[in-house]
């Protein structure tokens, strides 16, 4: 193998590839990328491959190849030496088995495995992709995607629920204690079927959507398997087979309690609260609508306690109620409106949140039993 | 023929020789057989790279093995897993355990009644044992609060009561849509009222449980011993009889043998009607067997279910235990199920009625009519000890049957007629005496344990 390329785009690359490795692999093989300039078509690109089995990246960059071949090397040794070069173009070529990067006044041999290790990535999936907008697909992951429960025993509740129709994108998120939905009309190009995607792999698959330059982008699911193309990049993930709850019932057909006010009121009483609720974490809300008072408390026996009243709209029944502050806090970012509108149910039933004049996000949350 | 899992053990042996160990267990973890067919055998990976690389690089390996240890396999397939084993990430933050969840696991469970849709009528089984039951629940929804109030069903567990007193509540539901019911086990209903003390919102509970129009209460043996939650009970109860509401209760004993329960209660679960759910016979077994079986969508020869019907002793749970056992193992093979395989299925999910000695049962029998172990063999002729004996001499002639002239050598050298006698007088007086009946029906459980 014998290729010239410019630093900027393989160094992005092999950074992006480098997030998808795992920490301990018993393979040798799997701590690595793999560098193929043989399959690309014409000659004129080469292409980066990375996985931890469950998922894995192609990114395709233009170079000038000189001599086809393929290598296969550690990934954290490589990122770190092209990290080190100064100079714009550098020279990849094989030496007995090798790897040697060359650049202006530097060379360099780094050890190779033999790549004929290397796991096989599918070829693209079988039919057409679903189209879709690639910052409207990642704003829907990131709004939901903390809302996911952490542990796979419930393999459904660990991953981000996404339904593709035409009429929108709908993402949907939840641990068993709080749901997150966002809804994104008319961004999708055709019907598709409905995915798991689990939490791990959308976390690789957010940080991937980032450095996509393209504004649009191809989805397919085929055997188990979503891959996601755009900027000569095609990123692949496990699926979940599973059936995600029918949470539409669980959501509150009406309000007992309404109240409205500013987001950054209610993140500032939280952060606050966050102080003084130690290490339980349980901050008390007391709604009394008669008397115009929206109040705040928490307090723990190290700490000591606070009592903040908030400036907000309100009306219902009079209500005090429980919850734990990192479920209220955590929706926060997600609401891009000025005003929050909490919906509560009543005693022991769900709290729903969403923004002023936004109908796109939704967020329920469970009070806590005491 | 090993079973797929053998099979699939014993290949990973081989194919554990012909490969590297880090690509061994890289490779070949979680992966597992899901299905033979015919000679061709379907593999359960993980994810689809995986899938790509078995197929590519070991392909030769794995049908080597596989076809070395069963020659009539001919070809490997390759599946994603259905719900694949992923690595157990820490959890970043601890969940607080005390906060409510979103209802997503029971949304089955109607939240305002706790009653579950799954039972009615239409499901429950009728044969002769719960005839009476059944009927004196119908009667009971004709007239709610006038009929028999309360009804009292009582039975062994597995027998079909939460069954029986969930659809009550479930039709109550439906012919009634503005009326409440409510279906409360025991243990719950005491947890409420020990909350709603300590909180001191006792009051509230009063109230709160006083509402309904149909409370049914599961299991009320539970809150045996409790004193002021039966108190609680006790005035609960009053006040939604005096209101003609209906009152359900099931529970494992018949009222006047629960122990624990003061005679005020006792007597009030006796006041209504009581019907027991005794052991189902065996045309009954039949049906539910064929029942379960058919809910699975499944159809199996008669001889099995007759097979099963026989000699699976014990209650319904353990009968839809060994159906489930069935439908998944024929499921599994991918093939019908003989009378031989399921006479081993049976072997191994049924305890063997194991020997008990004639010391261990005059213990046990001794023991529930708290005398003492020895005075049994003495020549003493107390009231309270002669029918404790008389009983253990029916039982070890009934369930054992033990030949007379040795139960009365055994019982401190009696003479065998007077053994007969014993016999003859305890089989007449359960005729007329329905709380020796009973007193035996639990010792046969005691003494069988």
């Amino acid at each position: 193998m014998n290729i010239k390329i410019q630093k900027t785009p393989i160094l992005n690359a092999i950074l992006l590839a480098e997030k998808l490795i795992g920490k301990k692999e018993s393979l040798p093989v799997l701590s690595c990328i793999l560098i193929d300039a043989q399959s690309a078509p014409g000659g004129k690109s080469l292409v980066i491959r990375a996985t931890n089995l469950e998922a894995g990246i192609e990114i395709t960059i233009p170079c000038d190849v000189s001599e086809k071949g393929t290598i296969a090397v550690p990934a954290s040794i490589f990122s770190q030496t092209l990290r080190s070069i100064g100079a714009d173009m550098i020279t990849l070529r094989t030496e007995e088995g090798n790897l040697i990067v060359e650049s202006k006044g530097t060379k360099t041999l780094i050890k190779a495995i033999p790549h004929e290790e290397f796991p096989i990535l599918t070829a693209e999936s079988k039919g057409k992709g679903i189209a879709i907008s690639r910052e409207k697909f990642l704003r829907g992951l990131q709004a939901v995607s903390y809302a996911a429960s952490t542990s796979m025993i419930r393999p459904e509740l660990g991953s981000v629920y996404v339904s593709l129709k035409r009429e929108g994108l709908v993402c949907v998120a939840t641990d068993s204690f709080r749901l997150a939905e966002k809804k994104i009309v008319g961004v999708v190009s055709e019907d598709g079927n409905d995915i798991l995607i689990p939490l791990k792999h959308v976390g690789e698959l957010s940080h991937t959507l980032e450095r996509i330059a393209e504004e649009s982008i191809q989805l397919g699911v085929d055997d188990a398997q979503l891959s996601v193309m755009g900027d000569g990049v095609r990123f692949i993930s496990r699926v979940v087979d599973a059936n995600f709850p029918d949470y539409k019932t669980i959501i509150p057909k009406s309000a007992s309690t309404d109240a409205t006010l500013l987001k950054a009121d209610l993140a500032e009483m939280l952060r606050k609260a966050r102080v003084f609720a130690g290490a339980e974490q349980h901050v008390g809300l007391h709604i009394y609508p008669e008397k115009k008072i929206f109040s705040a408390t928490a307090r723990s026996a190290e700490v000591g306690e606070m009592s903040d009243t908030l400036d907000a709209a309100l009306s219902g029944e009079d209500l005090d109620i429980n919850f734990h502050i990192g479920y209220l806090a955590e929706c926060l970012p997600s609401i891009p409106s000025d005003s929050v509108a909490l919906s509560f149910a009543g005693p022991g039933r769900p709290l729903v949140i969403r923004g002023v004049g936004d109908a796109s996000f939704m967020y329920l949350v469970m009070p806590l039993n005491k | 023929m090993p079973t797929n899992r053998e099979l699939w053990q014993n290949a990973l042996v081989q194919i554990e020789l012909g490969t590297s160990e880090a690509s061994f267990k890289t490779w070949f973890r979680n992966t597992d057989i899901i299905s033979r067919d015919a000679g061709e055998v379907t593999l359960a990976v993980p994810s689809k790279i995986v899938k790509e690389w078995l197929m590519e690089k070991h392909h030769k390996l794995i049908l080597k093995a596989v076809r070395g240890l069963d020659a009539g396999v001919r070809s490997v397939e390759y599946a994603v897993h259905r719900t694949p084993a992923s690595p157990a990430r820490a959890t970043a933050r601890p969940t607080p355990s005390e906060n409510a969840s979103l209802d997503l696991q029971s949304l089955y469970i109607d939240k305002r009644d706790n009653l579950n849709p799954r039972y009615t009528f239409e499901t429950f089984i009728i044969g002769p044992f719960n005839e009476l039951a059944h009927a004196a629940a119908k009667a009971v929804l004709e007239h709610p609060g006038a009929t028999y109030n309360p009804l009292f069903v009582y039975g062994q567990t597995g027998h079909g009561k939460t069954h029986l007193i969930q659809a009550i509540g479930n039709q109550f539901k439906k012919a009634n849509s503005s009326k409440k019911a409510l279906y409360v086990t025991s243990e719950r209903f005491a947890m409420d009222y020990i909350n709603s003390v300590r909180a001191g919102r006792a009051n509230n509970f009063k109230d709160q449980y006083r509402q309904y129009d149909l409370l049914i209460m599961d299991d009320v043996q539970f809150i045996a011993n409790t004193e002021k939650t039966q108190e609680e009970l006790f005035h609960l109860f009053n006040a939604l009889r005096d209101n003609n509401k209906q009152i359900v209760f099931s529970s494992d004993k018949h009222p006047t043998l629960l122990p624990g329960f003061e005679e005020r209660m006792r007597g009030r679960f006796s006041a209504g009607m009581i019907a027991e759910i005794p052991e189902p016979d065996v045309e009954s077994r039949v049906a539910i067997i064929r029942a379960k079986i058919e809910s699975h969508g499944f159809s199996v020869p008669e001889e099995i279910i007759q097979y099963l019907a026989e000699n699976v002793r014990g209650n319904i749970r353990e009968l839809e235990g060994i159906v489930n056992t069935i439908v998944c193992k024929s499921q599994y093979k991918g093939k019908g199920i003989t009378l031989p395989d399921v006479k081993a299925l049976v072997k191994h999910n049924v305890k063997p009625n194991k020997g008990v000695s004639v010391e261990e049962v005059v213990r046990r029998i001794a023991n529930y009519y708290e005398i003492a172990e020895k005075s049994i063999y003495e020549k003493t002729r107390k009231k309270e000890v002669v029918k404790p004996r008389q009983v253990i001499m029916y039982m070890l002639r009934e369930e054992f049957s033990v030949s007379y002239p040795s139960i009365g050598e055994k019982m401190g050298g009696r003479d065998h007629t007077t053994v007969i006698h014993s016999c003859e007088k305890i089989k007449e007086e359960i005729k007329t005496d329905s709380v020796l009946e009973a007193e035996l029906e639990h010792i046969r459980t005691l003494i069988h344990a």
